[in-house]
């Protein structure tokens, strides 16, 4: 109660603090459950502080981060849908290009070992310069941003407090960045209660979870409903992307995406890397009759799940208790 | 002379200890700097961006850009004992001509040689956003596959299908590794440069952008105009470049 007390001061302050006083300090915990693994972000010379957060809550939500400062990161990433982006199979950037990729969610990062759909990015903090220069997303330079920022008292005085500089720098922003999203954890679905024997789930959600372990429970694995692997679903038999493999350069990476996590998963439509699908029926409906040969099929989906009509229904129910309200509707997460 | 020998040694003894831990400059022990000049050359040329030279293969090419990284610092001492520079990671821009790298605090001694890594090793390829050299907004940091970007040679030539030259190279995994490491003698017929106080000698390096296209493999533009990502063309690049560094003279 205290807590979402000085949430709520902290947002009725943020917007006469861009003059003046510094923002109220929040709770900017970023611990998971005892369930979830060991996290491979740990906040290493980045320590969480509420400066460092509520700068990088503010970077997120900021157009000027563009090269025309039209877009910001939320322009994509949208919280009430998980900072996914439902209106776009693939991301419209800057000057209306488009992008090959469709806008995956943001959550639980720090348990993200490999980011991106090819798993190209390996250290949070360096996550955001792949979209904020990327000429189909957001078109600007690092040197460039940096320049903007330094231009502006209010964001000077925001970094001297975060990371007591004078000087802006790429790295303190891409850390407050880390910050921001790294704090950005969802574990409080109703999956998470039922987990924490706090509430129970309905018979078919229950027999969906069933039905899910046994046919999706191979790659979508553990708390975080991943293993983190790359493998190649079948969508297409030869690819037009070629996925993991423009980063590792090698042929059995051909055509393999990352197993994404499946929290969250009702609410970040549409699916696959480049949001061709638009219900999770269809996804279901592709992973029972619509598994096409390619080169590097994975193994586990050469016959297809073979679901019924009722296990996909019970499926699609449990997915649903995966559903994180309270991330969400976060307002530590919300545009300041 | 004795006994500065005699500290030389007895510092070479403490440093081969700590050598792990990179201890350097010891309190009371005498230290002094070396000068490493970087001189850009194409052949026995001057390298200016903008001059048209001709290849191995009588290909055209007329550079833009030509910067890399040189990180690692090492001097090996006549006593087999090492001093590395510690953080040490330089941009190397040969925008115009010459360029120095400063090495301070170097235990006295006398040196035979010098190493260092052409690229940014692994491990600082993975320790998230860093400030200085390792800046990711140096323009040698790829956004897309995290990693830095060890070398870039960039211009235009005739044999290109689309008129330009691009070579980016990196990598630090595996079959992909394209972090060389070169090494070159200080000896100047057989005596080795020596470090202390009162002088600080300085090393001038040619560096052959020449020899990018030749060397351990040929590489003609016509056939290999460009390279953005880590992997088999990078490392044959790396393989090239590696062999582009000559100590000319130390005075």
């Amino acid at each position: 109660m205290v807590c979402w007390m000085l949430v709520l001061t902290a947002t009725a302050c943020s917007k006469q603090a861009e003059q003046s006083a510094p923002l109220q300090p929040l709770n900017v915990s970023a611990e998971g459950p005892a369930y979830f693994p060991a996290a491979s972000y740990r906040f290493t010379n980045n320590e969480l502080t509420s400066a460092g957060f509520q700068l990088g809550r503010r970077l997120f939500y900021d157009e000027l981060l563009s090269v025309e400062n039209d877009i910001s990161c939320a322009s994509c990433h949208q919280q009430r849908f998980a900072f996914s982006d439902p209106s776009h199979a693939i991301p419209h950037g800057a000057h209306g290009k488009l992008g090959t990729r469709n806008s995956p969610g943001i959550f639980n990062m720090r348990w993200t070992p490999a980011m991106m759909w090819d798993g190209g990015i390996t250290n949070l903090e360096l996550m955001p310069v792949a979209p904020l220069t990327n000429p189909v997303e957001m078109d600007e330079t690092l040197d460039n941003i940096v320049r903007k920022l330094n231009a502006n008292a209010s964001y000077r005085e925001a970094f001297r407090g975060a990371f007591g500089s004078e000087t802006i720098t790429a790295p303190m922003m891409l850390k407050a960045f880390a910050q921001f999203m790294g704090a950005m954890v969802s574990a409080d679905s109703r999956y998470d209660r039922f987990r924490q024997g706090k509430l129970s789930l309905s018979a078919d959600e229950m027999s969906g979870m069933q039905l899910f372990d046994d046919k999706c429970g191979s790659c979508h694995s553990g708390e975080l409903f991943t293993d983190f692997s790359f493998r190649n679903n079948g969508i297409d038999s030869a690819g037009k992307d070629d996925g993991r493999f423009l980063v590792t350069q090698q042929n059995t990476d051909r055509g393999t995406f990352r197993v994404p996590s499946l929290r969250n998963v009702a609410i970040t439509r549409p699916y696959m890397h480049d949001g061709r699908f638009n219900s999770l029926e269809e996804v279901l409906q592709h992973y029972t009759s619509g598994i096409r040969h390619a080169e590097n099929l994975d193994p586990v989906l050469k016959t297809g799940l073979g679901l019924s009509a009722e296990q996909s229904r019970k499926i699609i129910s449990f997915l649903g208790t995966l559903t994180d309200e309270t991330f969400t509707k976060d307002p530590r997460f919300s545009k300041p | 002379m004795k006994s500065i020998l005699f500290i030389a040694a007895t510092a070479a003894l403490l440093f081969t200890s700590c050598k792990k831990e990179k201890i350097t400059g010891d309190p009371g022990t005498l230290t002094g700097n070396m000068i490493i000049e970087l001189d850009p050359k194409w052949n026995t040329e001057a390298f200016v961006p903008g001059k048209t030279y001709i290849n191995q293969f009588g290909e055209d090419f007329t550079p833009s850009l030509f910067k890399y990284y040189v990180s690692n610092i090492v001097l090996t001492a006549k006593d087999g004992s090492t001093w590395s520079q510690p953080n040490s990671y330089h941009i190397i821009d040969h925008k115009n001509g010459a360029n120095e790298l400063v090495l301070k605090n170097i235990f006295a001694g006398d040196y035979t040689s010098v190493s260092f890594t052409i690229g940014v090793d692994s491990v600082r390829n993975v320790s998230g956003a860093q400030e200085g050299a390792l800046d990711p907004a140096n323009q040698m940091f790829w956004s897309w596959n995290t990693g830095y970007i060890f070398f870039k040679l960039e211009g235009k030539s005739s044999a290109s299908a689309d008129s330009t030259v691009s070579y980016h190279t990196g990598g630090f995994t595996g079959a992909n590794n394209a972090l060389r490491t070169v090494t070159l003698s200080l000896e100047t017929a057989g005596i080795a440069t020596e470090i202390n106080p009162d002088e600080t000698p300085e090393v001038h390096v040619f560096v052959d952008a020449a020899k990018v296209f030749y060397g351990a493999s040929d590489i003609k533009i016509s056939e290999m105009s460009s390279n953005h990502m880590p992997g088999a063309k990078a490392a044959k690049l790396a393989d090239n470049y590696r062999g582009m560094f000559k100590v000319d003279h130390v005075h």
